[in-house]
C-alpha cells in the first residue's frame, strides 16, 4: 500500500497554514496573532530551543539543498521560508511536510463532525450541517461555535474533571463559584473574561479546592490540576506550609444539609515560620493576622472564607502566585488543551508545537480561547484523519498520529446524546458539578418533579464511562467489551423507540414492506446511515452493505422492517459513528 | 512588569515512550523457555487475583504488625505464622451454618499465606517513590514511566488468548474497579486489552442486545464489521488499534453473550440465581455485602468461568487524616475478602484437577505505605502520608494459595523505623509482577526483561 499523503518537493507555502476553507489571521476575540513571530524566517539555530527540532527540520529529503554552497551553516529549508498563518503549521512544518508528508484537509463534513462534537458535545444531523457548516469556512464555523453556551459548557466539563467537583464531599456554592471562573476563561465577550493566570491565583486557593482535598494532597492535587503531574513526597513535604493554615468546619447548609466551610486558621501560623517555604522562592512566607496573644477560644482568629479581606487573599494567594508564574503551568495548560482537541500528546511529540503555543499564551496575556482557536484551525486538527498505512507490528514504526487529523472516538455523555436526539428524544444531561445532588441544592439535571434529579442519563453514561462520580469513577472513553456490550444494550431499545418524527426512524426508509429488492434495501440502509452521518455509506465500504443486503435477502426471517431497524441498531454503534 | 519565569527552559522530557516501547514494541532476543524454565510453578492453567488497595495503604499494620507503636498503633494478633498478624483486623470466624458453615479468621488462615515486608518500587534509590501517579505506574505496569497495563500483558501474552483455547473457557481477565490506581492495570497492549468494570453494579442492567429472537442476526453482524473493517483500513495503525478494541469488544461479547446475560452475575440485585454450585446470596456471606465484597463476589464468578487473572480494586486507603476509622473499617473488608477466597476456592474443584485453590493465587499490591508519623501512630491530622522514608517504601505484601510457602515472612525490617533489617532480602515490584506472568506460565522477559520471578514465596 501507499501513503495517501502526497510527497512533496518544494513550493507548498500556499497550502501551509491554510486551513480547509481559508484562514484569518485575526482570531475572533480580537485577539493578536499578528504579535507572534510567525513566518519567522531567521536562522533556527537562533531559537533557544532549536535543538529540541534540529533532527527534523532538514526541510525534506527531496527538496535538495536550497543553499547551494558548502558553508557550515544548515541548509535553508521549505520551512524556513515559507509563512504561515498559525503557529502550530509552523511549528509542525519540519516535522509534516519537512518530513515529505502533506495532509489532505478534511471534508466539509468530517469537519463538520469534528468541530460540532469537540464544541458542542454533540453529532451534527443532516439538518445542522446544513445550517452550521455547509458552506462557512474553518474559520467561520469555529468562530460560530466558540461563541455558543455549549463550547463554555465542554471547558467547565473538562474542570470539573480536573478538580474533582463532588458536592458529597464540597460545599455545593464554593463549586459553583469555581465552575463559573472557569466559564470566564471560556467567556465569548472579552468583556467577561478572566485569564489563566487570574484564574491560576484563585483556583489553587479557591474553597472548592481546599473543601475538596486534606493535608499533602492539597498539594499533590493542585499540582496536578495546574502542572498535570503529581507532586513527589519531598515536594508535598515542602509546599505544605504554604498551606497549612486551611481547615474545614461542619455546617448545615438550609438546601444541602450537612456539609464543611473552609476556614483560614490563623494559629495554624502563629510562628510564621511554619507558614514559610523555600520550595518556589528562597523565604516564601504567607503573612496573616496573626491570633491574639493568649487566645483561649480555639475559635478565635479562626476566618471564614467569606470574611476574608481582599487584602488578606492576596496575602493567601502565595501558592497560587507561584503556580501561576512558573513555567509549567502553561506548558500543562497547553497539553491539557492538545490533548483535549488532537486526542494524543503533541506537546511531548513535538516540543516545538507546545512552546510555539505557550508563545501564543504569552503574548496574548493568558487568554485561553486564543489556544482554543489556534489549535482548532491548525492544520493538524482541520486534516482529513484518513490515513493509509501499513499494517506494522512495531508501534515504534507507526507513523505519527500528525501526519493525519486526529481520530477521537466519542465521549460517553456525547454518544447518547447524539444517538437519543436521532431517535427523537430530549438529549439528556449530567451536571457537571455534581455527580450527586445532595439535599435540595441547585442543579441543572432534569427532574421529575421541577426539584428531584433524574438520574437515568447519568446511570446509563456510567456504564460507558461518562458522568464520573469523581470518587470511585473518573471519566474515560471505553473501547473494549464493556462498551460493545452496554451500546449492544442500549442501541436495541433506542432504535424500536424511535418514532416517524425521528431523524433516524427507520421505518420511514421503507417505501414497500414487501419490496426486498436490491436497491430498496441499499437505498434504506444509506438513508438510515446517512440520518446519523449526513452522507450515505462509502464506496469504499461498498462490500459491508452488500454483505447486509445479501444477507437479508437470504435469510427467510428477514423483511424490510427488521433490515431497516437492524441497520439503525448497527449504525449508531459502528466506529463509522463512534469515532470521528 | 509581570514576573514570569522562563516558560522556555521548562519544556518537558519525553516521558511515557520507554516504558510503552519496552513493554509492547522494543526489540526483543528469544530465549526459548529460559524466563520459564526456572520458574517450576508456572502453569497456563493456573490463576492470579490482585486485590489493589487504592490510594497506598498502611500495610505495615496488617502485614508486618511488629513494628512500634508509631508505625503500627493498632497492635497485633498472635497466630502460627511467621509473619506478624494486625491488631487492626477483626479476626472472627464466621459460621453461617447450612451449606456454606464456617468461614476461617485471619489468623485461622495465616499460615495459608506468605508476607514480604520489604516490597520496594525502587530497591537501589536513595528515597522512596511518593508520587502516585509515578507509583500507579509501577504498580499497574512494572515501570516507572507507566506504559501497557499488566492485565492487557496478559491477555495479550497468555496462551489462551493466543493460539489456544482453555477447555473451560478462556475467559478474557478482568479489571474491577474505577480507582486512579486500579485503572492503569487496563492500559491497553496493542489491541489487547481485559474486561473492565467499575463494579458489581454494572451488570444489573445489562443484556447484550436482547432475548432470543431479538438479537442481532449473522447478516446484521457481518454488516456491522464490513463497516468497522472499512473504519480500520481507512485509518492509520495507530488508530486502527483503537479501532480493533472496540471490535475485539463485540466479538467477545457475542462470544460470551451467555455469561453476561447470567442473572448469576447481577450479584446484588439477583440473590437466588445459582451458578457453580453457589448462589448469590451464599457469595454475599461468602464475601460480604461491602462494594469490595460484592466485587469480590463478581471476580468469584468470572474466575469460574475461566479467567487467567483478576484485578479488584478497593478504594479509601489514601488516609491523610481521620486514618483511625476508615483505616480500620477498610482492612476489616479486606479480611473478609481474604478469608472469603480461601474458604471458596479451597471448596471449588478445578476443571484441570485438583481445586481453585490449587492453582490461584491471591495477593494484594498498593501504591506505597505511609509515613510522616508522629509518636501517637498517625500525623498531625490523625493521619498517615506518604513523603518517601522508609515506612512507607517498604511495603508488606502477601500472597496466599495452595502453591504459597504460606506462614512465612520473607525480608525484615527494623520496628523502630521499618527500615531493611542488614542483610535482608529486598524484592522489587517488577520482580513481583515478573512472577505473576510466570505463574500463568508466560514469558515474563518479554515484558520484563532481565527481571526474575520471587520464588521465595512459593513452597
Amino acid at each position: 500500500m501507499t501513503n495517501k499523503a502526497i510527497r512533496f518537493s518544494i513550493a507548498f507555502a500556499m497550502v501551509v497554514g491554510a486551513s480547509a476553507c481559508g484562514n484569518d489571521s485575526a482570531g475572533a476575540d480580537g485577539t493578536d496573532t499578528d504579535a507572534l513571530p510567525t513566518g519567522d524566517t531567521s536562522n533556527p539555530d537562533d531559537d533557544d530551543d532549536a535543538d529540541t527540532d534540529a533532527d527534523a527540520s532538514s526541510g525534506g529529503d527531496e527538496s535538495g539543498d536550497e543553499t547551494g554552497g558548502d558553508t557550515d551553516d544548515p541548509p535553508i529549508t521549505d520551512c524556513d521560508v515559507a509563512t504561515f498563518d498559525n503557529v502550530i503549521d509552523e511549528a509542525m512544518c519540519p516535522h509534516v511536510q519537512g518530513e515529505g508528508v502533506q495532509p489532505e484537509p478534511a471534508d466539509q463534513v468530517e469537519i463538520c463532525r469534528r468541530l460540532y462534537i469537540d464544541l458542542l458535545g454533540i453529532s451534527p444531523t443532516a439538518v445542522d450541517y446544513e445550517v452550521d457548516c455547509k458552506d462557512r469556512s474553518v474559520d467561520e464555523i469555529v468562530d460560530d461555535f466558540m461563541a455558543r453556551p455549549e463550547y463554555v459548557l465542554m471547558s467547565q466539563r473538562m474542570w470539573a474533571d480536573v478538580f474533582h467537583m463532588n458536592s458529597e464531599l464540597t460545599y455545593h456554592a464554593y463549586i459553583a463559584d469555581l465552575d463559573a471562573m472557569v466559564g470566564q476563561v471560556y467567556a465569548p465577550n472579552p468583556a467577561d473574561q478572566i485569564t489563566l493566570d487570574t484564574f491560576a491565583l484563585e483556583a489553587v486557593t479557591h474553597p472548592a479546592f481546599l473543601g475538596r482535598w486534606d493535608g499533602l494532597d492539597l498539594i499533590g492535587f493542585n499540582f496536578l490540576s495546574h502542572f498535570g503531574r503529581d507532586a513527589s513526597g519531598a515536594e508535598r513535604l515542602d509546599i505544605f506550609p504554604l498551606f497549612r493554615m486551611w481547615e474545614e468546619r461542619e455546617f448545615t447548609d438550609p438546601v444541602q444539609g450537612a456539609t464543611h466551610r473552609v476556614v483560614l486558621n490563623t494559629n495554624n501560623c502563629v510562628n510564621s515560620a511554619l507558614c514559610s517555604s523555600d520550595y518556589w522562592q528562597a523565604g516564601d512566607q504567607v503573612v496573616i493576622p496573626q491570633p491574639s496573644p493568649g487566645a483561649e477560644d480555639p475559635e478565635l482568629n479562626v476566618i471564614d472564607v467569606d470574611l476574608l479581606t481582599p487584602e488578606q487573599w492576596d496575602a493567601v494567594r502565595l501558592p497560587g502566585q507561584r503556580i501561576a508564574n512558573s513555567g509549567e503551568f502553561y506548558e500543562a495548560y497547553i497539553d491539557r488543551t492538545l490533548d483535549r482537541y488532537l486526542g494524543y500528546d503533541l506537546g511531548t511529540a513535538v516540543p516545538a508545537a507546545r512552546q510555539a503555543l505557550v508563545d501564543l499564551l504569552e503574548a496574548n496575556n493568558g487568554n485561553a480561547r486564543v489556544v482554543d482557536r489556534e489549535i482548532l484551525t491548525a492544520l493538524v486538527y482541520t486534516a482529513t484523519n484518513s490515513y493509509d498505512e501499513d499494517d506494522k507490528p512495531d508501534p515504534s514504526d507507526w507513523d505519527p498520529n500528525y501526519w493525519h487529523g486526529p481520530t477521537k472516538q466519542m465521549g460517553a455523555e456525547v454518544w447518547l446524546r447524539s444517538t437519543q436526539r436521532l431517535v427523537g428524544q430530549v438529549p439528556g444531561s449530567c451536571d457537571h458539578r455534581y455527580p450527586e445532588v445532595m439535599g435540595t441544592h441547585p442543579h441543572s439535571y432534569p427532574t421529575t418533579d421541577g426539584m428531584t434529579p433524574d438520574y437515568a442519563f447519568r446511570d446509563t453514561a456510567r456504564l460507558l464511562g461518562g458522568c464520573p462520580d469523581r470518587e470511585s469513577s473518573f471519566r474515560e472513553t471505553r473501547a473494549g467489551l464493556i462498551a460493545a456490550l452496554t451500546q449492544a444494550t442500549l442501541t436495541r431499545d433506542l432504535c424500536l423507540a424511535a418514532t416517524e418524527d425521528s431523524p433516524i426512524f427507520p421505518q420511514q426508509f421503507i417505501e414497500d414492506p414487501n419490496d426486498e429488492d436490491e436497491a430498496s434495501l441499499s437505498a434504506a440502509a444509506n438513508q438510515i446511515y446517512a440520518a446519523a452521518l449526513i452522507r450515505p455509506i462509502p464506496e469504499t465500504a461498498a462490500d459491508a452493505l452488500h454483505a447486509g443486503v445479501d444477507g437479508c435477502r437470504d435469510d427467510s426471517t428477514c423483511n424490510p422492517a427488521q433490515f431497516a431497524e437492524h441497520t439503525c441498531r448497527l449504525v449508531i454503534k459502528s466506529s463509522d459513528f463512534l469515532f470521528y | 512588569m509581570k514576573l514570569k519565569a522562563n516558560r522556555r527552559n521548562f519544556l518537558k522530557a519525553g516521558l511515557g515512550g520507554t516504558a510503552a516501547a519496552a513493554a509492547i514494541g522494543a526489540p526483543y532476543f528469544f530465549v526459548p523457555n529460559r524466563a520459564r524454565a526456572n520458574f517450576q510453578y508456572g502453569d497456563k492453567d493456573n490463576h492470579l487475583i490482585i486485590l489493589n488497595l487504592d490510594g497506598g495503604a498502611r500495610t505495615v499494620p496488617m502485614f508486618n504488625a511488629g513494628m512500634s507503636g508509631r508505625y503500627n498503633p493498632y497492635g497485633e494478633h498472635a497466630s502460627a505464622a511467621a509473619w506478624s498478624v494486625g491488631g487492626v483486623f477483626n479476626n472472627m470466624a464466621r459460621d453461617f451454618g447450612g451449606a456454606i458453615g464456617a468461614i476461617p479468621s485471619i489468623t485461622d488462615i495465616a499460615t495459608d499465606m506468605c508476607v514480604s515486608v520489604t516490597m520496594d518500587h525502587t530497591p537501589d534509590s536513595a528515597s522512596g517513590e511518593g508520587s502516585h501517579t509515578v507509583a500507579r505506574n509501577w504498580i499497574a505496569s512494572g515501570y516507572d514511566a507507566g506504559g501497557p497495563g499488566i492485565m492487557s500483558q496478559i491477555m495479550r501474552l497468555h496462551a489462551y488468548y493466543g493460539s489456544e483455547v482453555a477447555e473451560f473457557g478462556s475467559f478474557p481477565p478482568v479489571v474491577i474497579g474505577g480507582g486512579d490506581a486500579t485503572t492503569p492495570f487496563a492500559r491497553p497492549a496493542g489491541d489487547s486489552e481485559p474486561l473492565k468494570t467499575t463494579s458489581f453494579s454494572e451488570f444489573a442492567s445489562q443484556s447484550g442486545d436482547g432475548a432470543e429472537g431479538e438479537q442481532q442476526p449473522d447478516w446484521a453482524r457481518a454488516f456491522e464489521a464490513g463497516l468497522d473493517n472499512h473504519m480500520r483500513n481507512t485509518h492509520s495503525a495507530s488508530d486502527r488499534t483503537t479501532m480493533s478494541r472496540l471490535a475485539l469488544g463485540k466479538d467477545a461479547v457475542e462470544h460470551f453473550r451467555n455469561v453476561f446475560t447470567d442473572p448469576a452475575l447481577k450479584v446484588a440485585a439477583e440473590p437466588t440465581a445459582e451458578k457453580h454450585g453457589y448462589t448469590n446470596a451464599q457469595l454475599a456471606q461468602i464475601f460480604g455485602t461491602s462494594t469490595f465484597g460484592r466485587n469480590a463476589a463478581l471476580a468469584s464468578r468470572f474466575l469460574f468461568e475461566g479467567s487467567t487473572a483478576i484485578v479488584i480494586g478497593d478504594n479509601g486507603w489514601d488516609t491523610h487524616s481521620n486514618e483511625m476509622n476508615a483505616f480500620t473499617s477498610s482492612a476489616q473488608r479486606l479480611e473478609e475478602v481474604l478469608c472469603g477466597f480461601n474458604y471458596l476456592l479451597k471448596n471449588q474443584p478445578h476443571p484441570a484437577g485438583g481445586t481453585y485453590w490449587d492453582r490461584t493465587i491471591i495477593c494484594t499490591i498498593s501504591e506505597f505505605g505511609r509515613d510522616n508519623l508522629m509518636g501517637s501512630g498517625y500525623n498531625s491530622g490523625g493521619g498517615s502520608d506518604h513523603t518517601g522514608t522508609p515506612a512507607m517504601r517498604n511495603q508488606a505484601w502477601f500472597m496466599m494459595g495452595g502453591a504459597v510457602a504460606g506462614g512465612t515472612q520473607l525480608g525484615a525490617t527494623n520496628p523502630d523505623d521499618v527500615s531493611v533489617v542488614p542483610g535482608a532480602s529486598v524484592y522489587s515490584t517488577q520482580n513481583y509482577l515478573a512472577t505473576w506472568l510466570a505463574w500463568l506460565d508466560i514469558d515474563f522477559a518479554e515484558v520484563f526483561p532481565g527481571a526474575a520471578p520471587i520464588e521465595d514465596f512459593f513452597a
